[in-house]
Protein backbone atom coordinates (compact mmCIF):
# COMPACT_ATOMS: atom_id res chain seq x y z
CA UNK A 1 0.00 0.00 0.00
CA UNK A 2 2.71 2.42 1.02
CA UNK A 3 4.71 1.56 -2.05
CA UNK A 4 1.91 2.13 -4.57
CA UNK A 5 1.16 5.41 -2.84
CA UNK A 6 4.72 6.56 -3.31
CA UNK A 7 4.71 5.45 -6.92
CA UNK A 8 1.57 7.34 -7.90
CA UNK A 9 2.95 10.43 -6.19
CA UNK A 10 6.05 10.23 -8.28
CA UNK A 11 3.94 9.67 -11.38
CA UNK A 12 1.88 12.76 -10.56
CA UNK A 13 4.94 14.97 -10.19
CA UNK A 14 6.43 13.45 -13.32
CA UNK A 15 3.36 14.34 -15.39
CA UNK A 16 3.58 17.90 -14.12
CA UNK A 17 7.15 18.13 -15.37
CA UNK A 18 6.15 16.52 -18.64
CA UNK A 19 3.65 19.30 -19.23
CA UNK A 20 6.43 21.87 -19.03
CA UNK A 21 8.56 19.91 -21.49
CA UNK A 22 5.61 19.69 -23.88
CA UNK A 23 5.17 23.43 -23.77
CA UNK A 24 8.84 24.02 -24.45
CA UNK A 25 8.75 21.56 -27.34
CA UNK A 26 5.79 23.31 -28.80
CA UNK A 27 7.44 26.73 -28.77
CA UNK A 28 10.52 25.21 -30.37
CA UNK A 29 8.40 23.71 -33.12
CA UNK A 30 6.73 27.02 -33.81
CA UNK A 31 10.09 28.76 -34.19
CA UNK A 32 11.43 26.28 -36.71
CA UNK A 33 8.85 26.16 -39.50
CA UNK A 34 11.32 24.31 -41.73
CA UNK A 35 10.08 21.27 -39.88
CA UNK A 36 7.14 21.32 -42.27
CA UNK A 37 8.01 19.62 -45.50
CA UNK A 38 6.94 21.13 -48.81
CA UNK A 39 3.36 21.00 -50.05
CA UNK A 40 3.97 18.09 -52.41
CA UNK A 41 5.62 15.56 -50.14
CA UNK A 42 4.04 13.56 -47.34
CA UNK A 43 0.55 15.10 -47.07
CA UNK A 44 -0.34 13.09 -44.00
CA UNK A 45 2.70 14.20 -42.02
CA UNK A 46 1.99 17.75 -43.12
CA UNK A 47 -1.54 17.45 -41.91
CA UNK A 48 -0.43 16.26 -38.50
CA UNK A 49 2.11 19.07 -38.23
CA UNK A 50 -0.43 21.69 -39.18
CA UNK A 51 -2.88 20.52 -36.59
CA UNK A 52 -0.33 19.95 -33.87
CA UNK A 53 -1.70 22.78 -31.74
CA UNK A 54 -5.04 21.03 -31.50
CA UNK A 55 -3.44 17.72 -30.58
CA UNK A 56 -1.38 19.50 -27.97
CA UNK A 57 -4.43 21.18 -26.45
CA UNK A 58 -6.21 17.85 -26.05
CA UNK A 59 -3.09 16.22 -24.64
CA UNK A 60 -2.68 19.11 -22.23
CA UNK A 61 -6.24 18.75 -21.03
CA UNK A 62 -5.82 15.03 -20.41
CA UNK A 63 -2.44 15.36 -18.74
CA UNK A 64 -3.62 18.10 -16.40
CA UNK A 65 -6.23 15.82 -14.96
CA UNK A 66 -3.86 12.88 -14.55
CA UNK A 67 -2.18 14.03 -11.31
CA UNK A 68 -5.62 14.89 -10.00
CA UNK A 69 -6.84 11.40 -10.77
CA UNK A 70 -3.78 9.57 -9.51
CA UNK A 71 -3.60 11.26 -6.14
CA UNK A 72 -7.22 10.72 -5.28
CA UNK A 73 -9.33 8.33 -7.26
CA UNK A 74 -6.77 5.58 -7.38
CA UNK A 75 -6.47 5.65 -3.64
CA UNK A 76 -10.11 5.67 -2.43
CA UNK A 77 -9.62 8.76 -0.31
CA UNK A 78 -11.75 9.30 2.76
CA UNK A 79 -14.20 12.17 2.89
CA UNK A 80 -12.35 13.81 5.77
CA UNK A 81 -9.11 13.89 3.82
CA UNK A 82 -10.84 15.70 1.00
CA UNK A 83 -12.51 18.21 3.26
CA UNK A 84 -9.71 20.76 3.75
CA UNK A 85 -9.01 20.84 0.03
CA UNK A 86 -12.66 21.34 -0.84
CA UNK A 87 -13.10 24.05 1.77
CA UNK A 88 -9.99 25.97 0.78
CA UNK A 89 -10.95 25.82 -2.90
CA UNK A 90 -14.39 27.19 -2.05
CA UNK A 91 -12.64 29.80 0.09
CA UNK A 92 -10.66 30.91 -2.96
CA UNK A 93 -13.86 31.48 -4.89
CA UNK A 94 -15.58 33.32 -2.05
CA UNK A 95 -12.39 35.23 -1.28
CA UNK A 96 -12.50 36.66 -4.75
CA UNK A 97 -15.90 38.12 -3.91
CA UNK A 98 -14.62 39.42 -0.56
CA UNK A 99 -11.75 41.22 -2.26
CA UNK A 100 -13.96 42.79 -4.89
CA UNK A 101 -14.37 45.79 -2.55
CA UNK A 102 -10.76 46.78 -3.26
CA UNK A 103 -10.76 49.12 -6.27
CA UNK A 104 -7.88 47.51 -8.18
CA UNK A 105 -8.18 45.20 -11.19
CA UNK A 106 -7.15 41.57 -10.87
CA UNK A 107 -6.87 41.96 -7.10
CA UNK A 108 -7.64 38.40 -6.06
CA UNK A 109 -6.34 36.38 -3.14
CA UNK A 110 -6.57 32.99 -4.86
CA UNK A 111 -2.81 32.55 -5.31
CA UNK A 112 -2.16 33.48 -1.67
CA UNK A 113 -4.80 31.09 -0.35
CA UNK A 114 -3.45 28.26 -2.49
CA UNK A 115 0.06 28.92 -1.18
CA UNK A 116 -1.07 28.96 2.43
CA UNK A 117 -2.94 25.69 1.96
CA UNK A 118 0.17 24.16 0.43
CA UNK A 119 2.20 25.19 3.46
CA UNK A 120 -0.29 23.87 5.98
CA UNK A 121 -1.41 20.66 4.28
CA UNK A 122 1.48 19.74 1.99
CA UNK A 123 2.36 20.03 -1.67
CA UNK A 124 -0.22 17.63 -3.06
CA UNK A 125 -3.08 19.31 -1.24
CA UNK A 126 -1.76 22.58 -2.63
CA UNK A 127 -1.85 21.25 -6.16
CA UNK A 128 -5.38 19.98 -5.75
CA UNK A 129 -6.63 23.18 -4.15
CA UNK A 130 -5.20 25.27 -6.97
CA UNK A 131 -6.63 23.10 -9.72
CA UNK A 132 -10.00 22.79 -8.04
CA UNK A 133 -10.24 26.52 -7.32
CA UNK A 134 -9.66 27.28 -11.01
CA UNK A 135 -12.28 24.77 -12.09
CA UNK A 136 -14.86 26.00 -9.58
CA UNK A 137 -14.44 29.69 -10.12
CA UNK A 138 -14.81 29.08 -13.84
CA UNK A 139 -18.17 27.44 -13.22
CA UNK A 140 -19.15 30.90 -11.97
CA UNK A 141 -17.14 33.19 -14.24
CA UNK A 142 -17.31 31.06 -17.39
CA UNK A 143 -15.43 28.02 -18.62
CA UNK A 144 -13.27 28.28 -21.69
CA UNK A 145 -10.10 27.08 -23.31
CA UNK A 146 -8.23 28.84 -20.48
CA UNK A 147 -9.57 26.47 -17.81
CA UNK A 148 -6.88 23.75 -18.09
CA UNK A 149 -4.20 26.44 -18.16
CA UNK A 150 -5.49 28.04 -15.01
CA UNK A 151 -5.85 24.67 -13.35
CA UNK A 152 -2.29 23.82 -14.23
CA UNK A 153 -0.72 27.12 -13.23
CA UNK A 154 -2.48 27.45 -9.87
CA UNK A 155 -1.86 23.79 -9.21
CA UNK A 156 1.83 24.19 -9.94
CA UNK A 157 2.05 27.23 -7.66
CA UNK A 158 0.61 25.09 -4.87
CA UNK A 159 2.94 22.20 -5.59
CA UNK A 160 6.05 24.38 -5.75
CA UNK A 161 5.21 26.22 -2.56
CA UNK A 162 4.63 22.99 -0.72
CA UNK A 163 7.89 21.46 -1.93
CA UNK A 164 9.94 24.58 -1.21
CA UNK A 165 8.45 24.83 2.26
CA UNK A 166 9.31 21.20 2.90
CA UNK A 167 12.93 21.91 2.00
CA UNK A 168 12.86 24.85 4.38
CA UNK A 169 13.21 27.81 2.04
CA UNK A 170 10.58 29.85 3.80
CA UNK A 171 11.69 29.09 7.33
CA UNK A 172 9.00 28.27 9.85
CA UNK A 173 5.66 29.75 8.94
CA UNK A 174 2.91 29.25 11.47
CA UNK A 175 5.16 28.18 14.34
CA UNK A 176 6.83 31.48 15.20
CA UNK A 177 6.77 32.55 18.84
CA UNK A 178 5.75 36.07 19.81
CA UNK A 179 8.47 38.56 20.76
CA UNK A 180 8.33 40.82 23.82
CA UNK A 181 5.84 43.20 22.15
CA UNK A 182 3.41 40.38 21.44
CA UNK A 183 4.08 40.47 17.70
CA UNK A 184 5.16 37.70 15.36
CA UNK A 185 7.83 37.88 12.71
CA UNK A 186 6.43 38.27 9.20
CA UNK A 187 7.40 35.68 6.56
CA UNK A 188 9.19 38.06 4.20
CA UNK A 189 10.76 35.39 1.97
CA UNK A 190 7.33 33.87 1.39
CA UNK A 191 5.96 37.28 0.39
CA UNK A 192 8.70 37.82 -2.18
CA UNK A 193 8.04 34.37 -3.60
CA UNK A 194 4.32 35.16 -3.64
CA UNK A 195 4.89 38.36 -5.57
CA UNK A 196 6.80 36.47 -8.25
CA UNK A 197 4.19 33.70 -8.30
CA UNK A 198 1.47 36.26 -8.99
CA UNK A 199 3.41 37.67 -11.92
CA UNK A 200 4.45 34.25 -13.21
CA UNK A 201 0.84 33.19 -13.19
CA UNK A 202 -0.10 36.07 -15.47
CA UNK A 203 2.84 35.37 -17.74
CA UNK A 204 1.94 31.74 -18.01
CA UNK A 205 -1.65 32.59 -18.85
CA UNK A 206 -0.39 34.89 -21.61
CA UNK A 207 1.09 31.84 -23.30
CA UNK A 208 -2.39 30.48 -23.77
CA UNK A 209 -3.38 33.61 -25.66
CA UNK A 210 -0.17 33.70 -27.70
CA UNK A 211 -0.25 30.07 -28.76
CA UNK A 212 -3.93 30.21 -29.60
CA UNK A 213 -4.43 33.55 -31.28
CA UNK A 214 -1.15 35.15 -32.34
CA UNK A 215 0.62 34.35 -35.58
CA UNK A 216 3.43 34.75 -36.48
CA UNK A 217 5.02 34.44 -33.08
CA UNK A 218 7.99 36.78 -32.86
CA UNK A 219 9.51 39.01 -30.17
CA UNK A 220 7.42 42.00 -31.15
CA UNK A 221 4.03 40.30 -30.87
CA UNK A 222 5.04 38.50 -27.70
CA UNK A 223 6.28 41.76 -26.23
CA UNK A 224 3.01 43.48 -27.00
CA UNK A 225 0.96 40.72 -25.39
CA UNK A 226 3.08 40.94 -22.24
CA UNK A 227 3.02 44.73 -22.18
CA UNK A 228 -0.78 44.64 -22.34
CA UNK A 229 -1.03 42.47 -19.29
CA UNK A 230 1.80 43.98 -17.23
CA UNK A 231 -0.42 46.23 -15.11
CA UNK A 232 -2.77 43.38 -14.25
CA UNK A 233 0.09 41.03 -13.45
CA UNK A 234 1.77 43.48 -11.09
CA UNK A 235 -1.54 44.15 -9.38
CA UNK A 236 -2.00 40.42 -8.89
CA UNK A 237 1.53 40.04 -7.55
CA UNK A 238 1.13 42.92 -5.10
CA UNK A 239 -2.15 41.50 -3.88
CA UNK A 240 -0.61 38.08 -3.30
CA UNK A 241 2.37 39.54 -1.43
CA UNK A 242 0.15 41.80 0.68
CA UNK A 243 -2.21 39.01 1.67
CA UNK A 244 0.70 36.73 2.52
CA UNK A 245 2.39 39.46 4.56
CA UNK A 246 -0.70 40.11 6.64
CA UNK A 247 -2.35 36.73 6.79
CA UNK A 248 0.12 33.92 6.12
CA UNK A 249 1.01 33.56 9.77
CA UNK A 250 -2.50 33.53 11.36
CA UNK A 251 -4.11 31.42 8.65
CA UNK A 252 -1.36 28.84 8.71
CA UNK A 253 -1.72 28.61 12.50
CA UNK A 254 -5.45 28.05 12.17
CA UNK A 255 -5.09 25.40 9.53
CA UNK A 256 -2.33 23.61 11.41
CA UNK A 257 -4.37 23.56 14.59
CA UNK A 258 -7.29 21.95 12.78
CA UNK A 259 -4.94 19.50 11.17
CA UNK A 260 -3.48 18.46 14.52
CA UNK A 261 -6.85 18.33 16.21
CA UNK A 262 -8.53 16.02 13.71
CA UNK A 263 -5.29 14.43 12.44
CA UNK A 264 -5.99 15.26 8.82
CA UNK A 265 -3.88 15.09 5.71
CA UNK A 266 -0.56 13.44 5.09
CA UNK A 267 1.55 12.66 8.10
CA UNK B 1 -38.25 15.29 -30.11
CA UNK B 2 -38.48 17.53 -27.09
CA UNK B 3 -36.12 20.34 -26.21
CA UNK B 4 -32.38 20.07 -26.64
CA UNK B 5 -31.42 20.11 -23.01
CA UNK B 6 -33.58 17.09 -22.25
CA UNK B 7 -31.30 14.81 -24.23
CA UNK B 8 -29.05 12.42 -22.34
CA UNK B 9 -25.99 14.16 -20.82
CA UNK B 10 -23.60 11.81 -22.58
CA UNK B 11 -25.07 12.83 -25.94
CA UNK B 12 -24.87 16.50 -25.10
CA UNK B 13 -21.33 16.31 -23.81
CA UNK B 14 -20.00 14.41 -26.80
CA UNK B 15 -21.84 16.77 -29.15
CA UNK B 16 -20.10 19.77 -27.63
CA UNK B 17 -16.72 18.08 -27.60
CA UNK B 18 -17.05 17.16 -31.30
CA UNK B 19 -18.15 20.68 -32.21
CA UNK B 20 -15.26 22.27 -30.32
CA UNK B 21 -12.73 19.98 -32.01
CA UNK B 22 -14.16 20.96 -35.38
CA UNK B 23 -13.75 24.62 -34.47
CA UNK B 24 -10.10 24.14 -33.69
CA UNK B 25 -9.61 22.27 -36.96
CA UNK B 26 -11.30 24.80 -39.23
CA UNK B 27 -9.41 28.05 -39.11
CA UNK B 28 -11.56 29.58 -41.79
CA UNK B 29 -13.55 32.83 -41.62
CA UNK B 30 -16.68 31.46 -43.26
CA UNK B 31 -16.95 28.49 -40.90
CA UNK B 32 -16.42 30.76 -37.90
CA UNK B 33 -19.12 33.21 -39.01
CA UNK B 34 -21.51 30.27 -39.35
CA UNK B 35 -20.53 29.04 -35.90
CA UNK B 36 -21.17 32.43 -34.28
CA UNK B 37 -24.53 32.76 -36.06
CA UNK B 38 -25.68 29.30 -34.98
CA UNK B 39 -24.67 29.91 -31.38
CA UNK B 40 -26.57 33.20 -31.33
CA UNK B 41 -29.61 31.50 -32.86
CA UNK B 42 -29.56 28.88 -30.11
CA UNK B 43 -29.07 31.44 -27.36
CA UNK B 44 -31.86 33.57 -28.81
CA UNK B 45 -34.25 30.63 -28.61
CA UNK B 46 -33.36 30.04 -24.98
CA UNK B 47 -33.19 33.49 -23.48
CA UNK B 48 -34.74 35.74 -26.13
CA UNK B 49 -33.44 39.23 -26.76
CA UNK B 50 -30.82 39.03 -24.05
CA UNK B 51 -28.74 36.78 -26.29
CA UNK B 52 -27.78 39.77 -28.40
CA UNK B 53 -26.12 41.47 -25.45
CA UNK B 54 -23.27 39.05 -26.23
CA UNK B 55 -22.68 40.90 -29.49
CA UNK B 56 -22.16 44.14 -27.63
CA UNK B 57 -18.81 43.10 -26.21
CA UNK B 58 -17.96 40.35 -28.66
CA UNK B 59 -17.80 42.67 -31.68
CA UNK B 60 -15.17 44.99 -30.18
CA UNK B 61 -13.02 41.98 -29.26
CA UNK B 62 -13.18 40.60 -32.80
CA UNK B 63 -12.42 44.01 -34.30
CA UNK B 64 -9.58 44.62 -31.88
CA UNK B 65 -7.83 41.38 -32.77
CA UNK B 66 -8.49 41.95 -36.47
CA UNK B 67 -6.96 45.45 -36.35
CA UNK B 68 -4.01 44.75 -34.09
CA UNK B 69 -2.65 41.85 -36.15
CA UNK B 70 -1.96 43.79 -39.39
CA UNK B 71 -0.49 46.67 -37.40
CA UNK B 72 2.16 44.42 -35.89
CA UNK B 73 2.72 42.00 -38.61
CA UNK B 74 3.63 42.80 -42.18
CA UNK B 75 3.87 39.45 -43.86
CA UNK B 76 1.84 38.77 -46.98
CA UNK B 77 2.03 39.97 -50.57
CA UNK B 78 -1.22 41.90 -51.09
CA UNK B 79 -0.46 45.42 -49.89
CA UNK B 80 -3.43 47.56 -49.03
CA UNK B 81 -1.97 50.90 -47.92
CA UNK B 82 0.99 52.38 -46.14
CA UNK B 83 0.80 53.41 -42.52
CA UNK B 84 3.86 55.24 -41.29
CA UNK B 85 6.62 53.40 -43.11
CA UNK B 86 5.05 49.94 -42.97
CA UNK B 87 2.67 48.27 -45.38
CA UNK B 88 -0.65 46.96 -44.12
CA UNK B 89 -1.34 43.65 -45.83
CA UNK B 90 -4.60 41.92 -46.62
CA UNK B 91 -3.23 38.59 -45.41
CA UNK B 92 -2.43 39.82 -41.93
CA UNK B 93 -5.84 41.42 -41.67
CA UNK B 94 -7.51 38.20 -42.80
CA UNK B 95 -5.60 36.18 -40.24
CA UNK B 96 -6.50 38.61 -37.46
CA UNK B 97 -10.15 38.57 -38.43
CA UNK B 98 -10.25 34.78 -38.48
CA UNK B 99 -8.56 34.57 -35.08
CA UNK B 100 -11.01 37.05 -33.60
CA UNK B 101 -13.98 35.22 -35.06
CA UNK B 102 -12.77 31.86 -33.82
CA UNK B 103 -12.28 33.29 -30.32
CA UNK B 104 -15.83 34.69 -30.42
CA UNK B 105 -17.21 31.39 -31.70
CA UNK B 106 -15.54 29.43 -28.92
CA UNK B 107 -16.74 31.80 -26.22
CA UNK B 108 -20.30 31.74 -27.57
CA UNK B 109 -20.36 27.96 -27.79
CA UNK B 110 -19.08 27.71 -24.26
CA UNK B 111 -21.99 29.94 -23.25
CA UNK B 112 -24.33 27.48 -24.97
CA UNK B 113 -22.59 24.63 -23.19
CA UNK B 114 -23.19 26.26 -19.85
CA UNK B 115 -26.87 26.79 -20.59
CA UNK B 116 -27.32 23.11 -21.41
CA UNK B 117 -24.79 21.11 -19.41
CA UNK B 118 -25.56 22.11 -15.87
CA UNK B 119 -23.33 21.15 -12.98
CA UNK B 120 -25.40 18.13 -11.96
CA UNK B 121 -25.25 16.66 -15.46
CA UNK B 122 -21.48 17.02 -15.51
CA UNK B 123 -21.21 15.25 -12.18
CA UNK B 124 -23.65 12.55 -13.31
CA UNK B 125 -21.34 11.77 -16.20
CA UNK B 126 -18.06 11.78 -14.33
CA UNK B 127 -19.18 10.68 -10.88
CA UNK B 128 -18.83 7.06 -11.89
CA UNK B 129 -15.49 7.29 -13.62
CA UNK B 130 -13.82 9.42 -10.97
CA UNK B 131 -15.81 9.17 -7.73
CA UNK B 132 -13.43 11.01 -5.42
CA UNK B 133 -12.95 13.91 -7.78
CA UNK B 134 -16.70 14.15 -8.22
CA UNK B 135 -17.16 14.14 -4.45
CA UNK B 136 -14.52 16.83 -4.09
CA UNK B 137 -16.17 19.06 -6.66
CA UNK B 138 -19.64 18.52 -5.19
CA UNK B 139 -18.47 19.29 -1.67
CA UNK B 140 -16.64 22.44 -2.70
CA UNK B 141 -19.57 23.49 -4.85
CA UNK B 142 -21.81 23.00 -1.85
CA UNK B 143 -19.63 25.20 0.37
CA UNK B 144 -19.73 28.21 -1.92
CA UNK B 145 -23.31 29.44 -1.22
CA UNK B 146 -22.88 28.57 2.44
CA UNK B 147 -19.67 30.57 2.73
CA UNK B 148 -21.17 33.46 0.80
CA UNK B 149 -24.04 33.65 3.27
CA UNK B 150 -21.67 33.59 6.21
CA UNK B 151 -19.47 36.20 4.59
CA UNK B 152 -22.38 38.56 4.24
CA UNK B 153 -23.17 38.21 7.93
CA UNK B 154 -19.55 38.88 8.90
CA UNK B 155 -19.32 41.88 6.65
CA UNK B 156 -22.53 43.37 8.00
CA UNK B 157 -21.39 43.08 11.57
CA UNK B 158 -17.98 44.53 10.73
CA UNK B 159 -19.62 47.48 9.06
CA UNK B 160 -21.72 47.99 12.18
CA UNK B 161 -18.62 48.07 14.37
CA UNK B 162 -16.40 50.23 12.21
CA UNK B 163 -18.76 52.68 10.55
CA UNK B 164 -18.05 54.21 7.16
CA UNK B 165 -14.52 55.02 6.06
CA UNK B 166 -13.36 58.36 4.84
CA UNK B 167 -9.98 57.54 3.33
CA UNK B 168 -8.84 58.02 -0.23
CA UNK B 169 -6.16 56.69 -2.56
CA UNK B 170 -3.58 54.22 -1.31
CA UNK B 171 -4.83 54.37 2.24
CA UNK B 172 -8.27 53.34 1.09
CA UNK B 173 -6.85 50.38 -0.81
CA UNK B 174 -4.82 49.27 2.19
CA UNK B 175 -7.67 49.60 4.65
CA UNK B 176 -10.09 47.80 2.36
CA UNK B 177 -7.59 45.00 1.87
CA UNK B 178 -7.33 44.68 5.62
CA UNK B 179 -11.13 44.55 5.91
CA UNK B 180 -11.37 41.86 3.27
CA UNK B 181 -8.61 39.89 4.97
CA UNK B 182 -10.35 40.05 8.29
CA UNK B 183 -13.57 38.84 6.71
CA UNK B 184 -11.84 35.83 5.23
CA UNK B 185 -10.00 35.14 8.49
CA UNK B 186 -13.24 35.04 10.46
CA UNK B 187 -14.83 32.92 7.77
CA UNK B 188 -11.99 30.43 7.97
CA UNK B 189 -12.28 30.05 11.72
CA UNK B 190 -16.03 29.73 11.56
CA UNK B 191 -16.25 27.06 8.92
CA UNK B 192 -13.20 24.84 9.44
CA UNK B 193 -14.49 22.78 12.32
CA UNK B 194 -18.02 22.41 10.99
CA UNK B 195 -16.64 21.02 7.82
CA UNK B 196 -14.58 18.29 9.45
CA UNK B 197 -17.57 17.28 11.54
CA UNK B 198 -19.65 17.06 8.41
CA UNK B 199 -17.14 14.69 6.87
CA UNK B 200 -17.12 12.52 9.97
CA UNK B 201 -20.90 12.31 10.01
CA UNK B 202 -20.87 11.33 6.36
CA UNK B 203 -18.60 8.48 7.23
CA UNK B 204 -20.76 7.47 10.19
CA UNK B 205 -23.77 7.21 7.90
CA UNK B 206 -21.97 4.85 5.58
CA UNK B 207 -20.71 7.10 2.85
CA UNK B 208 -18.59 5.23 0.36
CA UNK B 209 -19.74 1.75 1.32
CA UNK B 210 -21.82 1.31 -1.79
CA UNK B 211 -21.93 2.81 -5.22
CA UNK B 212 -23.25 6.33 -5.35
CA UNK B 213 -26.60 7.19 -6.82
CA UNK B 214 -27.44 10.55 -8.32
CA UNK B 215 -30.40 12.81 -7.80
CA UNK B 216 -31.41 12.85 -11.45
CA UNK B 217 -32.34 9.83 -13.47
CA UNK B 218 -31.26 10.12 -17.05
CA UNK B 219 -32.41 7.37 -19.35
CA UNK B 220 -30.96 6.70 -22.74
CA UNK B 221 -34.05 6.83 -24.92
CA UNK B 222 -34.83 6.45 -28.57
CA UNK B 223 -34.47 10.15 -29.28
CA UNK B 224 -30.94 10.01 -27.89
CA UNK B 225 -30.05 7.17 -30.25
CA UNK B 226 -31.58 9.13 -33.11
CA UNK B 227 -29.70 12.29 -32.20
CA UNK B 228 -26.32 10.68 -31.68
CA UNK B 229 -26.70 8.71 -34.91
CA UNK B 230 -27.28 11.83 -37.00
CA UNK B 231 -24.59 13.83 -35.27
CA UNK B 232 -22.10 10.98 -35.48
CA UNK B 233 -22.56 10.56 -39.23
CA UNK B 234 -22.24 14.28 -39.89
CA UNK B 235 -19.16 14.61 -37.71
CA UNK B 236 -17.44 11.70 -39.42
CA UNK B 237 -18.19 13.20 -42.82
CA UNK B 238 -16.83 16.55 -41.68
CA UNK B 239 -13.63 14.98 -40.42
CA UNK B 240 -13.14 13.05 -43.64
CA UNK B 241 -13.70 16.15 -45.75
CA UNK B 242 -11.35 18.12 -43.54
CA UNK B 243 -8.72 15.41 -43.92
CA UNK B 244 -9.10 15.74 -47.70
CA UNK B 245 -8.16 19.38 -47.38
CA UNK B 246 -11.47 21.19 -47.26
CA UNK B 247 -11.77 24.42 -45.31
CA UNK B 248 -8.05 24.77 -44.84
CA UNK B 249 -6.69 28.22 -45.39
CA UNK B 250 -3.07 29.23 -45.73
CA UNK B 251 -2.69 32.90 -44.92
CA UNK B 252 0.97 33.59 -45.53
CA UNK B 253 2.38 34.56 -47.95
CA UNK B 254 -0.92 34.66 -49.84
CA UNK B 255 -4.43 33.61 -48.90
CA UNK B 256 -5.15 30.21 -50.39
CA UNK B 257 -7.97 27.89 -49.49
CA UNK B 258 -7.60 24.19 -50.05
CA UNK B 259 -10.02 21.62 -51.40
CA UNK B 260 -12.26 21.73 -54.43
CA UNK B 261 -15.21 24.09 -54.56
CA UNK B 262 -17.88 21.39 -54.48
CA UNK B 263 -16.33 19.68 -51.49
CA UNK B 264 -16.09 22.97 -49.67
CA UNK B 265 -19.75 23.71 -50.22
CA UNK B 266 -20.70 20.21 -49.08
CA UNK B 267 -18.62 20.73 -45.96
CA UNK B 268 -20.26 24.06 -45.17
CA UNK B 269 -23.75 22.61 -45.60
CA UNK B 270 -22.94 19.71 -43.27
CA UNK B 271 -21.33 22.11 -40.81
CA UNK B 272 -24.40 24.32 -40.84
CA UNK B 273 -26.72 21.36 -40.22
CA UNK B 274 -24.54 20.10 -37.39
CA UNK B 275 -24.37 23.46 -35.63
CA UNK B 276 -27.97 24.32 -36.39
CA UNK B 277 -29.42 21.23 -34.72
CA UNK B 278 -29.66 22.58 -31.14
CA UNK B 279 -31.16 25.87 -32.26
CA UNK B 280 -33.68 24.14 -34.51
CA UNK B 281 -34.80 21.70 -31.82
CA UNK B 282 -35.23 24.55 -29.37
CA UNK B 283 -37.09 26.66 -31.93
CA UNK B 284 -39.49 23.83 -32.79
CA UNK B 285 -40.16 23.24 -29.11
CA UNK B 286 -40.85 26.90 -28.55
CA UNK B 287 -43.33 26.95 -31.43
CA UNK B 288 -45.11 23.83 -30.23
CA UNK B 289 -45.38 25.30 -26.74
CA UNK B 290 -46.80 28.57 -28.00
CA UNK B 291 -49.31 26.83 -30.24
CA UNK B 292 -51.01 25.41 -27.13
CA UNK B 293 -51.59 28.91 -25.84
CA UNK B 294 -55.31 29.33 -25.23
CA UNK B 295 -55.36 33.07 -25.66
CA UNK B 296 -53.94 32.86 -29.18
Amino acid sequence: MQKTKRRSDIAAIFTCLLLLILLAGYTWMMRTPSFLSGKAGKPFLNWIMQNSDLALAVLFLILTSVPFYLTFDKRKAQARDLVPVALMAAMCVVGRAAFSIVPLPNFKPVTAIVMITAIAFGAKAGYLTGALAALLSNFLFGQGPWTPWQMFSWGMIGLMTGLLYRIGVFGTVGQVQTDEHGKRKKPVRLCVFGFFCGIAYGWFMNLQYIIGYVDPINWKTIGLAYAQSLYFDISHGVCTALVLYLAAEPWTRKLMRIRRKFSLGEK
Amino acid sequence: MSSFEELHPACLFSYFVAVMILFFLCHHPLAMVLACACALFFLYNIEGRRAFSWCKWMLPVVLFIAVVNPLLNHRGVTRLFKLGNQWITLEAFGYGLTSGLSMAAIILWFACYQKVMTNDKFLYLFGKIAPSSALLITMAWNYIPDLTKKMKKIRDSQKMLKGTEEERGWKQILSRTKDALQTVTVLLGWSLENVVEQADSMKARGYGLRKRTTFHLFRFEQKDIFFSGIVGVIVIFCFVLRGMGCMTMEFYPQIQSGGSKKANILFLVLFLILLGIPGLIQWKEEKAWNSYDLKG
